[in-house]
């Protein structure tokens, strides 16, 4: 078959103009890449950050950054498109073509000549006599030439060379993420605690009920750090889901005790430390409860038969410890907000000069203080009613009540600032060998520690050593907490048990 | 002009090399070495130029344009230049003759009137006579008493100069070098191409050279080669290299190095480029293409450009030569890859 050098020519232009189209993006293809996968794996490097490293970046900085990393990764997109448009209108030449092959097939510039000659507007009278002659030399050059095997595509410089700027952008992304991660404030801690945990909510759900639960969770958890929500709208939605977490484990409580044939006697009682300094007791059964606001509780009961309620039992237990976690984050979110809301409260005003019938505040005036409970303690308790197990089988390795009575008459009224302190609930059960986040004391007056109780025997009277529970890590001394600015009398000051100094930051 | 060609573009291109090499070669059968200013000189020929060669006495260079004019067959004059050698001498003059018992004035023709034309040591003639020749070399005509007589195709000036002895000549002024398509320097001959010169030149054997054509057919087949040199073509990337090529030896020129602009006085003119595009398509024949590349410009940029560069004090003193300019701007000039069009 003849070839036709012209038609090859043009076919070779073609392909060298979409090679170099290709080519020219090539260049923008991985900065392009590199910035939109950054900004879609961005969530997932903060939460990493956050599990890993326990640093953590603020939602909205995390947003401005993906969307900087999008719309970086889009206008790389568009950059190379319009490079490569731009370099397929400059390689689309004919005699630039044809240059082309002729350094592939050595043809010392005929290919090059032809194609001048050739090329529409050129007058055919233009020709040498001598055309026929370069027409056949160039047939014969291009006789093995193939356009598709000779220029293929290689994206193999323009990929390595892109390689730096998307080192540079990866480079930006890490020094900015260094740069805005910070240590969590207590809130966003238990934001994302509660975040966790409506995780953990959604995925077991079983129920509409539970689904429910676990979108409030998290809308409350998303509020939490939302500056624009005002503290009482927080406190609200809190109350709301923890009424909702105790209507739940009411009803849990109901159907454990309507499966289980077991008949305990106990008694307990729980001494909850109301806001208000209100102290409850209630009867629970044969357990424990726990009530609104992480009451503290003892109790002591004896299990009856309960061997046919086992298999229930466990995930009852696993239900029982989520909903007592839930409980404990909510109640310290409700405490944080309500301590930021105070500390918010009492930042020193800055009145304008034409306020001048600003009135001091009166003790007790804090409208933001939470009342104190109505409750009557001696109301039968609210709190779920497990099935009561057997010494060590208890579902919470709850005080046994042989421990320190808890203190009867309440917080003891400090009146600081002529106030009565307002309850929060700070108090937090940890898991064994769990440390949990450390203790904000800046401006702490007393703490009060709850020491748990001695190690029990087993059934075989053998004693159990806690090895995994807290140690002093570092040396310490028995020096008073915060002497500098402690202006209590000497007898108002505590000082830290030993084994407990390194639990407070 | 000869008459029409009969032959296809493909022969006429295949009878074009034979003839070339047969001519080089049987030239190089008489001249040991110099194959380069053999090349270059035929090249000028099929060319329709000049060649201004610059040598020592004693190389051979009468000998080879003998010779290349017995193999090819045209007629051959050898002119020795002197300072007392005048413009008739070369020409011709009127003779008075007698003839049917009336006198009349019959121009005799000088040395000029061949179709090789030696000028040994041009620079020793006065301007007056030099003057002369050039004319001739330009017009391919010479007037005499107001009558201009033609000089026939195809007619070649090989003019040589001695680098040396300088004292008591007459240095061709750059208008009149500038009309020489070519200049070659012949240099001395390696030890093993004197051992061969001493051997042909000592003993009794001697070689007659084949010549291509006879006396007759001469011009008419070497005026036809020397169309089918005009017809060979030239691409546009080409026609803009040669450009770049001759706007960077123009000193002063945007494109001009600072070496060119330091050390010319001028440039090569409109002549420097059509002598670099005709050595160019000879020597595109030569390869058997019937289109110039970049090579074939490359090939004859120096014989083109050497003569055509005139050099400054500067220069002069600091012995840089116009070579040195030369090769200088050809690794500098780029050849363009695309039309722009």
């Amino acid at each position: 078959m003849a070839i036709n050098p012209v038609e090859l020519i043009s076919a070779s232009r073609k392909r060298i103009a979409r090679n170099a189209a290709i080519r020219a993006s090539g260049y923008f293809l991985a900065p392009a890449l590199t910035a939109i996968a950054l900004g879609a794996l961005l969530p997932a490097i903060g939460a990493m950050t956050w599990q890993r490293m326990g640093y953590l970046v603020a939602p909205e900085v995390m947003f401005d950054a993906r969307v900087a990393l999008i719309a970086l990764g889009f206008f790389a997109v568009l950059a190379g498109a319009y490079r490569g448009w731009s370099d397929y209108r400059a390689s689309d030449d004919f005699v630039g073509a044809a240059f082309a092959i002729d350094q592939r097939v050595h043809a010392d510039e005929q290919v090059v000549t032809l194609a001048t000659l050739s090329r529409p507007g050129v007058p055919q009278t233009a020709r040498s006599s001598l055309f026929p002659v370069l027409w056949r030399n160039v047939m014969a050059a291009l006789n093995a030439f193939d356009p598709d095997k000779e220029f293929t595509i290689q994206l193999g410089d323009p990929i390595r060379r892109s390689w730096i700027p998307s080192a540079i952008i990866l480079m930006a992304a890490i020094i900015a993420m260094l740069a805005f991660i910070h240590m969590p404030t207590p809130l966003e801690q238990t934001a994302i605690e509660l975040r966790k945990l409506a995780d953990k909510i959604d995925a077991a759900a079983t129920t509409p009920e539970d689904k429910q639960l676990a979108q409030k969770v998290k809308r409350v958890a998303i509020n939490l750090t939302n500056s624009n929500v005002p503290p009482e709208e927080k406190q609200q939605e809190i109350e709301a889901v923890l009424a909702e977490v105790e209507k739940k484990e009411i009803s849990a409580g109901d159907q454990a005790v309507s499966t289980s044939n077991g008949k305990g006697s106990g008694a307990g009682a729980s001494s909850a430390s109301a806001p208000g300094g209100s102290e409850g007791k209630g009867e629970g059964g044969q357990s424990q409860g726990q009530g609104k606001g992480a009451g503290k509780g003892e109790g002591k009961g004896s299990g009856g038969n309960q061997q046919n309620a086992n298999g229930k039992k466990n995930g009852q237990n696993q239900g029982t410890a989520d909903s007592i976690e839930l409980k404990n984050e909510l109640a310290k979110a409700q405490a944080q907000v309500q301590t930021e809301d105070l500390a918010a409260n009492q930042a020193p005003n800055k009145p304008s000069p034409d306020a001048k019938t600003a009135q001091a505040p009166l003790p007790g005036n804090n409208p933001n203080q939470q009342g104190g409970s109505t409750k009557n303690p001696n109301e039968k308790g609210s709190a779920p009613m497990p099935v009561p197990q057997m010494g060590n089988n208890a579902p919470n390795p709850m005080p046994n009540g042989q421990g320190p009575k808890p203190k009867s008459g309440g917080t003891g009224g400090d009146t600081h600032l002529g106030e009565f302190p307002t309850a929060a609930n700070y108090q937090r059960f940890l898991k064994p060998g769990e440390k949990g986040m450390g203790l904000n004391l800046t401006d702490a007056r007393y703490v009060v520690f709850k020491i748990p109780a001695a190690p029990t025997s087993g059934d075989e009277g053998k004693t159990v050593i806690d090895s995994e529970r807290p140690k002093a890590t570092t040396a310490y001394t028995n020096a008073p907490l915060a002497p500098s600015a402690d202006t209590a009398p000497p007898d108002e000051r505590q000082l830290v048990p030993p084994r407990y100094r390194d639990l407070i930051h | 002009m000869g008459a029409a060609p009969k032959q296809s573009p493909d022969q006429r291109v295949a009878e074009f090399q034979r003839i070339f090499t047969r001519a080089e070669e049987e030239v190089g059968k008489v001249i040991v070495g110099h194959r380069e200013v053999v090349r270059k000189l035929l090249t000028a020929l099929f060319a329709g130029g000049h060649i201004l060669i610059e040598g020592v006495p004693g190389l051979g260079k009468t000998l080879m344009v003998k010779t290349a004019s017995e193999v090819l067959g045209l007629s051959f004059k050898r002119i020795q230049f002197t300072p007392d050698l005048m413009p008739a001498d070369i020409i011709g003059t009127q003779v008075l003759t007698e003839s049917g018992g009336q006198r009349e004035f019959v121009f005799r023709p000088g040395p000029i009137f061949a179709h090789m034309v030696l000028g040994d040591e041009i620079n020793r003639a006065t301007p007056k006579t030099q003057s002369a020749v050039l004319e001739a070399m330009e017009e391919r005509q010479v007037t005499v008493f107001g009558e201009t007589y033609r000089l026939d195709p195809p007619y070649i000036v090989l003019a040589t100069q001695n680098p040396i002895e300088l004292e008591g000549t007459y240095p061709l002024p750059e208008a009149q070098m500038d009309r020489f398509l070519f200049k070659v320097v012949i240099g001395s001959p390696k030890p093993d191409e004197l051992r061969e010169i001493m051997h042909r030149t000592t003993g009794a054997q001697t070689y007659r050279v084949q010549p291509n054509f006879s006396p007759a057919d001469a011009p008419i087949k070497i005026e036809e080669l020397k169309q089918l040199v005009r017809e060979v073509m030239v691409s546009e990337p080409i026609e803009r290299y040669i450009i770049s090529l001759i706007t960077a030896c123009t000193p002063g020129s945007p494109a001009a190095s600072p070496e060119i602009t330091q050390y010319l006085r001028f440039g090569p003119s409109p002549r420097g480029a059509q002598a670099l595009i005709l050595g160019g398509k000879v020597n595109a024949l030569l390869a058997g293409r019937v289109s110039v590349s970049y090579e074939d410009i490359d090939d004859s940029v120096l014989s083109a450009l050497r003569h055509r560069l005139l050099r400054n004090f500067q220069a002069e003193a600091e012995n840089v030569s116009t070579e040195q300019l030369l090769e200088q701007v050809i690794k500098r000039v780029k050849r363009p890859a695309a039309s722009r069009g």
